[in-house]
Parts: C-alpha cells; structure tokens; sequence
C-alpha cells in the first residue's frame, strides 16, 4: 500500500462518529479547573506582595507609636523591601515569559522554563526570606532582652523544615517533570534520534 | 477577556473542530477512561488557549497545536502518574460510541499508537495534508527536521502496510 493509499483510509473517517461529548459534564469541568497556572502564580505573588505590605505598613505605624521603636522599624525596613522585591521579581518573570514562540517547541520551553523558575522560587524563598529574617529576630532577640527568642527559634525550624520541602519538592515533583520536558524536546529538534 | 466571550469562542471550536480533537484523543489514548481524561485536559488547555489567540493562525492550527502539545505531554506523564481515580462514578465528558468502525482506520491507529508520542504528532499533521512548512510552524522545527521525520514515518507505515496485506486489509 502507498502513502496515498493510507490517506484515503485516513479522509474516510470523518464519517466515523467514535465519540460522543456530554457538555454538561465538560463545561463543570472546565469551570472547576478552568483557570490557569499563571493565574494561580499570579494569585501567589500578589498575595506575597500584599501580606509583606500590610505587616510592614503595620509594624511601621506601630513602631511611631512605640517608645522603643527600633525593633519594629528594623521589621518593618525587611517587610516593604521584601514586597517591592516581591514587585520587581514579578515584573522581571513577566518581562522573561514573552519571547517564547507559540509552537511545540516553544510550548516545552516554556514550561520547563517554569519548572526553573518555581525551582529558584523556593530556594529564593529561604535565601532571600527565611533566612534574613531569622538573621534579624535573632539579633534582636538578643537586644531586646531575648523577649522575642521564640520568634527565632521558630524561625529556625521553619527554615530547615522548608529546606527539606522544597528538596523533597524538587525530586519528586519538579525533577521528574522536567526531565520529561526535556526528553520530548530533545526528542522533536534532534534529527541525530531518527 | 470575559468568560462569556470566552465560553462562545471556546464552544464554537469545539461544535467546528472537534474532529480534530477526536483523532488526536483516538491516536493517543487506548481505553475509554483515558480518552475522557485526556479529552477533559485538551479542552481544559483549549479553553485557556484562547485569551491567547490573537487570530495570526487559523483556529484550527492553533487547536492542533494545544491539542498535540497536551496529548504528547499527557502520555508521558500518564507513563510515570497513571490515573489511579476510579472513574465509574464519575460523569464522564467524553464516551466511546458503539457505531461499527472501519477495519482499516482501526488498523491505521493502531499503528500510529506504535509510534514515539513526538512522532504521533507530525503523523497525524502529515495524514491531515499540512505543508512541511506548517508543520514547521506548528511543531517549531526546521522544514529539514520536518522532512526527516516525515519519511521515516511514511517508510514505517507502508513497511507496516506490505505486511499486513498478505492477511487482506
């Protein structure tokens, strides 16, 4: 049979009704799960930008009305930074999405480029969050007459437990994602695996 | 975009397309509870695809290549995550009709179902008539890559076709 042949069988068919589609039943579906990832980072980063604002725009309230405001001011100082940090690192992740193509490739691109990006996520998150922040209530715990020592030892702990989320996380979850990615990329541009 | 634009769009492609949607769910998933779960996934991908679309390609390239992304991506994951829910008491979006088929498209999926998940993808562009250079669009390959796979799958396929003729396809 020639190539022809097969495609005659292909055109044929359209006849064939193999499926039927309950509407109902994808439109609950599609109204359940219907918004995207971007939206749920999105959510995320919004969410982080405004918990970080409001708790240093009320430590700083709190530290002009405080007799000792050094303290909260130094928290305060932490939390607006954290959120414009959060605020420029949005509009660079935004800035990096756009020059991806809209074909296959540059669908898997894509989303190994945001299995990258929630990787860092996490470990930014310790570096740049956790750990600053236990830096500063450990110092202060002990300038302030160890009053706030709890605060830090809970710090430390949330720390190392959210070292070995996001290891876990990594292997298990986002490792084996991108692999996959990776291998049906290199699969669909290398001509060498015909 | 509103949801309300969006549902139109989304239900006016699927009313139009939805033979393209079918061949894919058809080249890509073997039982009927994997071919409700990936048609559930293309149409969920489809649906976000579309604040998306600004009309540079037909609706119908577009659906293509979402759908062949979603089904190539799906059959990898299901490899390593297959679906463990069980699905009887679930209401399902798509159902296998029980309409005769014809012996020789059954044969020809088949066949297509023996290929790697990427080379799928530009089988079924290739038997729907695209260009090399739409494929290339499409698939976001050089029109070269595009040519190598193509013969190596045509040379598959009548390979596979000598030798099923001997028994009267």
């Amino acid at each position: 049979m020639d190539f022809e042949e097969l495609q005659v069988i292909w055109n044929n068919q359209t006849n064939e009704k193999m499926y039927a589609i309950n509407e109902d039943a994808l439109h609950a579906y599609i109204k359940r799960k219907g918004q995207s990832i971007l939206h749920t980072l999105n959510l995320f980063e919004f969410i982080l930008i405004g918990v970080n604002l409001f708790v240093g725009i009320w430590l700083t309230i709190e530290s002009l009305d405080n007799n000792n405001p050094s303290t909260q001011s130094i928290l305060a100082v932490f939390y607006l930074a954290f959120a414009v940090f959060s605020f420029i690192r949005r509009l660079i992740r935004r800035n990096e999405e756009k020059p991806f193509n809209q074909t296959i490739v540059g669908e898997l691109d894509k989303a190994i480029w945001r299995v990258d990006y929630l990787m860092r996520q996490g470990k930014n998150a310790i570096i740049w969050y956790l750990i600053p922040l236990a830096a500063i209530l450990g110092v202060m715990s002990f300038l302030d007459s160890k009053r706030l020592l709890w605060a830090f030892g809970l710090m430390v702990v949330t720390i190392v437990a959210a070292y070995f989320e996001s290891q876990w996380e990594n292997k298990k979850i986002h490792l084996p994602n991108k692999r996959n990615l990776e291998a049906l990329r290199e699969k669909l541009t290398t001509k060498e695996n015909q | 975009m509103d949801e309300k634009t969006q549902k139109q769009i989304f239900d006016d492609w699927l009313t139009q397309h939805k033979g393209i949607l079918f061949k894919i769910i058809r080249a890509y998933a073997f039982t009927p509870n994997d071919a409700d779960d990936l048609f559930q996934e293309i149409s969920l991908q489809v649906w976000r695809s579309i604040p998306e679309f600004r009309g540079e390609s037909k609706p119908s390239t577009w659906i293509y290549r979402v759908a062949l992304y979603t089904a190539t991506v799906w059959v990898r994951k299901e490899k390593t995550q297959p679906l463990t829910q069980p699905l009887a008491d679930v209401e399902h979006a798509l159902t296998v009709t029980n309409r005769p088929r014809d012996e020789r498209s059954e044969w020809l999926y088949q066949q297509i179902g023996q290929l790697e998940p990427i080379d799928r993808s530009v089988c079924l562009l290739l038997l729907d008539g695209f260009s090399y250079k739409e494929m290339a669009e499409i698939l976001g390959i050089s029109e070269s890559n595009v040519g190598v796979k193509v013969h190596r799958i045509k040379q598959y396929l009548i390979q596979e076709s000598k030798e099923v003729e001997h028994h009267g396809l």
